[in-house]
């Protein structure tokens, strides 16, 4: 029974910890690192408001390439785009995200991994950011006769460098699937954002948003894997907007 | 950032693989898996190893079991499963997709 954690690795990603991602991405991160996997992976969110609203019609989209370097480290590069509702899409952060798994997935009461990245601003005048924390995962086998998956994710960031604010934010997300088949898993997601944790101010001005979701993956084994996910939230507080709209479409093949 | 070391330190503190996880073994021989079915419990956490007898290196994975690892070449991996309902569950070699073989809980 040997505990997988890289103290040194681990410790390395936590003193990252502080920091404003350059722009709110709404994604479950999952603890497990497909080593010697190559992947290219599209994230896209629409959200909807009252007519007039700067998040009405605002969008984000991320696209990246990854690759699972040793059996517990994965590193991805990401160009982020994204616009204001009414605005033209601008390219505005390239990024660099690790994946550290620190347990063997089903060995403990819990899966557990570490995920830190580094955001660089594009945009002139606007702060780099760092986003890290923990990812704690549960299977939870037989719930009713069907196996289900509950995903945590912490994340504090801050933002670095240029126009810099001292603010550490708070990114939460959840998410729990019934694994149905492989193609087809649905379940329900949560993401919470608040800016600043010392002074979080009221639940209205911090963005929690709820809503179901569909996920799946196809084997085309020896040809790679496609995983989408599709989900529909709602807006909890006013700064959250009436709802949005996000994706996720994955290709990995072992390379 | 306290209160997340505390988490991760309980949490990792907290190992449920008891000692008397019952074990099961599999070897990856000529692209093959060995034996092609396996027996084990229903209802219990599994302890796989899967060792690669092959000079390239292979891949354990499995939708079903919601698995996937890599093997070294002239290595051995642990891979845990489970608790299964009694049931089928299809493995292959996801370098090697033409190795297949099964699980079967009982």
């Amino acid at each position: 029974m040997t505990v997988l954690l890289r103290p040194g690795m681990a410790l390395a990603a936590l003193t990252m910890l502080a920091a404003r991602p350059a722009l709110a991405e709404l994604q479950v991160r999952m603890p497990e690192v497909d080593y010697r996997e190559l992947e290219f992976e599209h994230n896209g969110l629409v959200t909807f408001d009252a007519k007039g609203s700067s998040l009405n019609g605002a969008q984000s989209f991320t696209n990246s390439i990854g690759y699972g370097v040793l059996p517990w480290w994965e590193i991805e590069l990401e160009g982020e785009m994204a616009s204001g509702g009414g605005q033209h899409l601008t390219w505005n952060a390239v990024t660099m995200e690790n994946t550290f798994q620190l347990t063997e997935p089903g060995e403990y009461f819990f899966n557990l991994g570490l995920f830190a990245e580094y955001s660089q601003s594009t945009l002139r005048g606007q702060p780099s950011g760092i986003t890290a924390g923990p990812i704690i995962q549960k299977e939870l086998n037989n719930v009713f006769g069907i196996d289900t998956l509950h995903t945590l994710n912490v994340l504090l960031d801050r933002d670095v460098g240029h126009n810099a604010t001292s603010a550490t934010g708070l990114q939460l997300a959840w998410q729990s699937v019934a694994l149905f088949t492989p193609l087809f898993a649905p379940g329900f997601e949560y993401y919470g954002i608040v800016d600043n944790i010392t002074h979080a101010g009221p639940t209205s001005q911090q963005q929690h948003l709820i809503g179901p979701v569909l996920t799946g993956a196809y084997n085309f084994s020896p040809y790679g894997k496609l995983k989408y996910e599709v989900g529909y939230l709602f807006g909890l507080t006013p700064a959250s907007g009436r709802s949005a709209v996000r994706w996720k479409l994955e290709y990995e093949i072992a390379f | 950032m306290r209160l997340t070391l505390i988490l991760l330190a309980s949490l990792l503190a907290w190992p449920v693989a008891a000692a008397d996880t019952p074990a099961a073994s599999l070897t990856i021989r000529n692209r093959a898996f060995e034996p092609a079915e396996l027996e084990v419990p229903a209802g219990q956490k599994i302890e796989l190893h899967v060792r690669n007898a092959d000079a390239a290196a292979s891949e354990f994975e499995s939708d079903e079991l919601h698995r996937e690892k890599v093997v070294p070449a002239g290595q051995e991996v642990v891979v845990f499963i489970g608790p299964l309902r009694a049931g089928r569950y299809e493995f292959f070699d996801d370098f090697n997709p033409v190795a297949r073989g099964h699980i079967v809980a009982r």
